[in-house]
């Protein structure tokens, strides 16, 4: 199976830099894993709709990114599927095309998608320009880097 | 937000405006029939990114400033090398400048073919967003995406990467791209000049909200060719002064309902910047194949209707394609990719026309090469006055419509300035509140 794993997210922006965090972590603990021929590493802060092109050609690609969904700081849940196109904060994507709406639009054109799409989110709080990522949150990036493994441990064998 | 047609309609709100980069909110107040209030509201503390910049090495400044926005961290890095460049009394040499306008080609093919088919198509088709058309006309929303994937490509080759590109220095470069990467995108952009030049044909059969407003417009222009990457500030009032003069005669001021700053010209006029702005200014110098086009379909600028920027878009589009097709063709990288030279204390303007239009840079740096002050005026923010002024003249016109449909037409127009509102002040909230 064909792994890309993605961080989105702008580290200036606060909780918005968990993604790129969690996913530059995991690399540094996981350094043979993640230079496996089969894993492809992105680390993007507002790829809108170029999202596309960077995972079609993959069988499963993991987006590690932070969402605000009302649930407490530093939650971390893994979702299979997206949640509704126009659910997430505009003001995290470019021009209106969040993951969500990427791949909703994707899907409506019949482009190639990969044939799974695990999404880790990480809950954040705070996204003040320059201010880093807030407490419960840098907390949760351990949680969030188990999770990456978990998945590529799963697919890696699936 | 609810719409009651029988109702008389006392306002418009849009909470959070749709397809615009940031958030943010639209209140029109309408009282006895007539209008009495447009505000846009803006709540993020705006220009973090002029602190930010304090104290910094002039040499992280592009690769900073490429990060205010994710649809034109071109424009932010040619402004800003634009204006550090001229603090250091450096000039780059012509294959530099080749790179950069091949680069900027680049932004203004996803740029542009983003707002005209995903952001302000769907207004004029009546569709609610880019996935609603995608289901009607999913050739549309297909081609437009392939037409915007040979801009990513580019932008690959050149900038190491197709958001952030990473390969602008104050100088130059840090390397020269390889020939054979960007010779083999030609076919690619050949097709997507074809489907440009279509595209300009289908621009002019849509339904247009009639609008005309005979305003301001301002662009940079350059001698010898469509202004984009430098020039001189030109003005539809006959105006032209320097880029270093700009300050003095464009000038920003506090309104009491935004957190950004609202622009105008030295005598108090609103102006426009932008597409329409640049075409109606420099038609002229734009390539033989737009020409032929706007020969073909009688497009006569100067064109005062605010909604066909999206027209505009489409001829600079088809501009874009063809210099990126004349550039690579006559790209022979020789000699350094970038001109070296010892930081200096100095202070430097510069700009260049983003997609959404005239972006002003303006830095002061020490001996070091440190930054002491930084100033960023963005497209968006010179044109939020001219939205407004807009708005006082075209809400008026469609109070009559139901509300969901008097509301849409009100976000189109704000949308086909194709605002980034995150450029001119990093996430702005538009609020609105039902009329007294």
């Amino acid at each position: 199976m064909n792994i890309t794993l993605v961080g989105i997210g702008q580290p200036l922006r606060g909780d918005d830099g968990v993604g790129p965090e969690a996913v530059r972590q995991w690399s540094h603990d996981q350094p043979r894993t993640a230079s496996a021929p089969n894993i492809k590493i992105i680390i993007i802060e507002t790829p809108g709709l170029d999202l596309l092109d960077l995972i079609q050609d993959s069988d499963v690609v993991i987006l590690v990114d932070a969402v605000d969904g009302g649930d407490p700081s530093g939650t971390v849940r893994v979702r299979t599927a997206l949640p509704e196109a126009g659910s997430t904060p505009a003001e995290k994507t470019a021009h209106g095309f969040g993951v969500a709406e990427t791949v909703a639009l994707a899907k409506k054109i019949g482009a190639r998608l990969p044939a799974h799409i695990i999404f880790i989110g990480v809950e954040g709080s705070s996204w003040k320009l320059g201010g880093g990522l807030s407490d419960p949150v840098r907390r949760a990036v351990p949680d969030a880097v188990r999770e990456i493994q978990n998945q590529i441990e799963r697919w890696s064998t699936g | 937000m609810t719409a009651s047609n029988a109702k008389i309609i006392n306002s418009i709100e849009v909470p959070a405006l749709a397809r615009v980069e940031g958030e943010g909110g639209l209140y029109i107040g309408v009282q006895d029939g007539k209008i009495k209030e447009i505000r846009v509201d803006i709540y993020e503390p705006p220009r973090f990114f002029e602190g930010f910049l304090r104290g910094r090495s002039m040499f992280e400044v592009p690769d900073i400033t490429a990060r205010i926005c994710g649809i034109c961290p071109v424009a932010y890095q040619m402004s800003a090398v634009n204006a550090l460049e001229a603090s250091q009394g450096v000039s780059v040499t012509p294959a530099i400048r080749a790179l950069r306008k091949l680069l900027y080609c680049a932004e203004y093919i996803e740029s542009h073919a983003l707002h005209i088919f995903l952001l302000q198509a769907p207004d004029l088709l009546g569709q609610e967003s880019a996935i609603s058309l995608a289901a009607v006309a999913p050739e549309v929303v297909t081609k437009a995406l392939r037409m915007k994937k040979v801009g990513n490509a580019i932008l690959r080759v050149i900038g190491g990467r197709s958001v952030h590109p990473v390969s602008t220095v104050v100088g130059g470069f840090y390397r020269w791209p390889e020939k054979d990467n960007l010779t083999a995108l030609l076919p690619e952009l050949e097709w997507s000049l074809t489907a440009a030049a279509e595209t300009v044909r289908w621009a002019t059969t849509l339904p247009y909200p009639d609008l005309e407003i005979d305003c301001e417009y301002v662009a940079l222009r350059h001698p010898q060719e469509y202004g984009v990457l430098d020039g001189e500030v030109v003005s539809s009032s006959g105006q032209k002064v320097s880029v270093a003069e700009y300050e003095k005669y464009y000038l920003e001021e506090h309104v009491r309902h935004s957190n950004s700053l609202h622009s105008h010209t030295r005598d108090g006029k609103k102006y426009m910047v932008g597409p329409l702005a640049r075409l109606n200014l420099n038609s002229e110098q734009l390539g033989p194949v737009a020409q032929s086009l706007m020969k073909e379909l009688k497009i006569k600028p100067p064109i005062h209707n605010p909604f066909k920027a999206l027209l505009a878009r489409t001829l600079e589009l088809v501009d874009a394609y063809a210099d990126a097709i004349r550039l690579i063709k006559g790209y022979n990288p020789e000699g350094p990719s970038r001109v070296e030279f010892e930081p200096k204390a100095g202070e430097g303007c510069g700009a260049s026309e983003a997609p959404r239009g005239l972006l002003f840079h303006k830095y002061s740096v020490d001996g070091q090469g440190l930054v002491l002050k930084a100033r960023i005026v963005p497209p968006t923010s010179q044109n939020l006055a001219r939205m407004e002024a807009d708005l006082w003249e075209f809400a008026p016109k469609v109070l009559d419509k139901p509300h969901e449909q008097a509301t849409l037409a009100c976000e189109h127009l704000v949308r086909s300035y194709d605002p980034c509102i995150s450029c001119a002040t990093h996430f702005v909230r538009w609020e609105c509140k039902d009329g007294e």
